[in-house]
Formats: C-alpha cells, sequence, structure tokens
C-alpha cells in the first residue's frame, strides 16, 4: 500500500465497488433461483423415494391406499421430548386400519438427533423400526448401521405389554435390551423413544387415524 | 509457486475435504465436486477480476463461490441424492474452501486456468490417496461406499480386503484424515531430503 490517500474508501470509489457486488449478487441469486426452480420436482421427488422404501419395507401388503401421501404431521412435545413433528404414514385397507409408520426422533442420540421410522399395527405391535438419518460422524454411521442392523430387527412383535412398559429400557438400567457392539448410548436414545412412540400411538391412537391430511 | 506455499495451499484446500473423504467413492464425489467449483470459480476470476477493483474482488469471489456451491448441492440433490446425504455438510462447506478462494485473492493474480488444473489434479490425487489408506486401514475394505452411487454396476464394486469388526475407527474419522495427511507430509519431506541429501 503507497499511499493511504490512494486506497483510502470514499463513497466515490466504493460505488462502482459496490455497483459491482449488487451486479453479481443478483445475478448469483437469479441462477439459484432458476435452478432450484428446475429441480424442485425432481428434488421433492427423489425425498419421497427415500423415505419410500424403508415404509414399503416395514408396512405388511395388504393395504389399497398410498400411505406415502396418507401422512398426517403431530407435535408432541411432552411425549416424545422434541418439539421436531411426528409425520404418520397410515396404511389403510377400504376403511379398515392396516398399519402406520411414524417418523420420530430421537433427540439424545450419541452425535446428535437419530431419526427413526417406526412400523406399529393397529392394535399397537411393533413392525419393526428403521433408521431413516442421523448424524454419527461420517465413517462412523455405516459402522453404526451395520452393527445396529440385526439389533434393530429384534424390535419387530414387542408392544408395551411384552416387555412391561417398565422394562422398556437398557439391561444395565434393570430393562430387558442389550446394547450392541461398541455403543450404550445410542441403543439407549433409540430404545427410550421406540417407548415413547408406543406410548404416543397408544393414547393418540384416534387422532393418528383421523382422515385427511 | 515456490514448493512451501504449493504444501501450505494443498493443506489448507484439503482440510474441509478430509473429513468428508473416508472412503474412496466419497473422496471421489467430494474431489470431484470440488474441481468442477475451483475450475468454474478460476474462469470467473479470469472473466472477472480486470474489472474489479482490488478492494471488491475478493467480495465477489466469496459471493461466486458461495453461489457455485449453492448450485452444485442443487445438482446433487436432484441427481445423486444418496451422495448428497452422505456429503451431508461438507458439500456447503465447499464455499469457503481456499481451492475456490485463490483465484481471488488480491496476491494470486498469477492464477491461471492451467495452474489451477494442475492443483486440482494435485489435489484430487491428495484426495484419493488419503481415502485409500484410510478406507484400507479403516475398514480392511476399497470402494465401500458404492451404493450412494447411482446405477445398478455399483452394488458390485466393493471389494473387501480383510475382515474387521468394528474397523479402525480412528482411521474413518476427520482426526484420523488429519494424522494421515501429516504422515503423507513427513514422507513426502522425508523424501525430498533424502534426495537432497544424496545430490550433494
Amino acid at each position: 500500500m503507497a499511499d493511504p490517500a490512494d486506497t483510502a474508501i470514499t463513497p466515490k470509489r466504493a460505488l462502482p465497488s459496490a455497483a459491482a457486488l449488487a451486479g453479481i449478487a443478483l445475478v448469483a441469486a437469479l441462477a439459484c433461483i432458476a435452478l432450484a426452480q428446475l429441480l424442485t420436482e425432481r428434488i421433492q421427488r427423489n425425498q419421497l423415494a427415500w423415505i419410500e422404501t424403508p415404509l414399503l419395507a416395514l408396512l405388511p401388503a395388504g393395504f389399497d391406499n398410498d400411505p406415502l401421501t396418507d401422512q398426517l404431521s403431530l407435535r408432541a412435545e411432552q411425549v416424545m421430548g422434541t418439539a421436531q413433528p411426528v409425520i404418520a404414514y397410515r396404511a389403510r385397507r377400504g376403511d379398515e386400519r392396516h398399519a402406520i409408520a411414524l417418523r420420530v426422533i430421537a433427540p439424545d442420540g450419541y452425535r446428535g438427533p437419530i431419526e427413526l421410522l417406526v412400523g406399529i399395527t393397529p392394535e399397537g405391535e411393533l413392525l419393526g423400526v428403521k433408521v431413516l438419518s442421523h448424524e454419527e460422524t461420517p465413517g462412523l454411521g455405516d459402522a453404526f448401521e451395520n452393527r445396529s442392523a440385526g439389533w434393530l430387527e429384534d424390535f419387530a412383535g414387542l408392544s408395551l405389554e411384552s416387555p412391561p412398559q417398565a422394562r422398556w429400557r437398557m439391561r444395565r438400567d434393570g430393562g430387558d435390551f442389550d446394547a450392541f457392539t461398541g455403543a450404550t448410548i445410542t441403543p439407549r436414545a433409540i430404545v427410550t423413544t421406540v417407548r415413547r412412540t408406543l406410548e404416543l400411538y397408544r393414547s393418540n391412537q384416534s387422532l393418528l387415524w383421523a382422515a385427511g391430511p | 509457486m515456490t514448493a512451501t506455499r504449493t504444501t501450505l495451499w494443498l493443506a489448507l484446500m484439503l482440510c474441509p475435504l478430509l473429513a468428508a473423504g473416508d472412503t474412496v467413492v466419497k473422496a471421489f464425489a467430494i474431489g470431484t465436486l470440488a474441481v468442477v467449483a475451483m475450475l468454474a470459480s478460476t474462469a470467473l476470476a479470469h472473466l472477472l477480476r480486470e474489472r474489479l477493483s482490488a478492494g471488491s474482488a475478493l467480495a465477489c469471489g466469496l459471493l461466486i463461490c458461495a453461489t457455485l456451491a449453492s448450485l452444485l448441492q442443487l445438482l446433487a440433490q436432484a441427481w445423486f441424492f444418496d451422495l448428497n446425504t452422505a456429503l451431508f455438510v461438507f458439500l456447503p462447506l465447499l464455499a469457503v474452501n481456499p481451492a475456490l478462494l485463490l483465484p481471488w485473492l488480491p496476491t494470486a493474480s498469477d492464477v491461471s486456468m492451467r495452474q489451477a488444473a494442475r492443483n486440482a489434479t494435485v489435489l484430487m490425487a491428495c484426495l484419493l490417496l488419503l481415502a485409500f489408506a484410510r478406507e484400507l486401514v479403516g475398514r480392511g475394505a476399497l470402494f465401500s461406499d458404492a451404493s450412494v452411487l447411482p446405477g445398478e454396476w455399483a452394488q458390485r464394486l466393493t471389494l473387501t480386503v480383510f475382515r474387521l469388526d468394528m474397523g479402525f475407527l480412528l482411521a474413518l474419522l476427520a482426526p484420523g484424515a488429519l494424522i494421515s495427511l501429516g504422515l503423507a507430509l513427513a514422507a513426502r519431506n522425508w523424501l525430498r531430503q533424502h534426495r537432497a541429501t544424496g545430490q550433494a
């Protein structure tokens, strides 16, 4: 920097720079908006497909509606311990209740919230549990999925009656559930959230099955 | 650029990408996106820099890099959805990667497209090399994230070299990335010194 007077910012000097910056900002914003507009439909379809695979794996065949669109969102901060709404995907056969899948958040995972999809029969029995997403460190993530896959399968058939509600905790906490290799906090978070989901289902059955989006 | 400066830049460019590059497939993915953004940023810098005052060039550059990162993320969401999920936070982080900002810095008026292409190649090679080592040590496998790539062919790519129950997690985590980068740099310096003393 030679002479401070040369580099001093005066309104007159700042004007072209500001104009250039504003111009670039405008073009940048337009480019983002245009691309986002162009791709919205595709991205939404991707997101639906992303939830569709685990959803169809959880729900037993025999329903005749589209559970993906027959959904309902419910805020249950008291029961679930998080302000994030619970999303219910309902599978029906005619007017009959077939099965429901609740998309819930386990807020107290090891690294952060874990998103689960919990399948429940109309009677309140578990069909299965799937992990949708988690914020475990990349790398740790896959290991987590591989280790927990078999463990998650053991949830099928359980309900708040079997094991009794009070035993819905880890074995080391005096409950009926074993942890999987190399983790304590994550399994505990999942067990707690699955129990809470069952409780939520039991106390809000009619609301969760209410017609319409 | 002198060798030390190149090494410094390389380390700076690599660091934000390393955490995402724990497997060869993911390293290749984030590397490709970084290279695309880097070349686009350099091209735009060539187009615009002369018309911008020294003071506003960096601000404009930041804006353009952020835009490039946003556009790439949208494209990734549309066509490589699983990949986008796998890379989650590291893709937006491209916006502040020195690799993209380099041509906009007041000191770097000499960054030509050729230089940028060379930097990109070195960057990609380093990412892949480190990912190779990390995946092998951490999982005993190669190409294990192939499922995030589109297409059926990719699913058969995974190569198990040896069985690991839980793997050597440190190698896969971000600290492991920095340790392996440090080891790679140490090896490079040692080789260089060895050659220098050999010649003397």
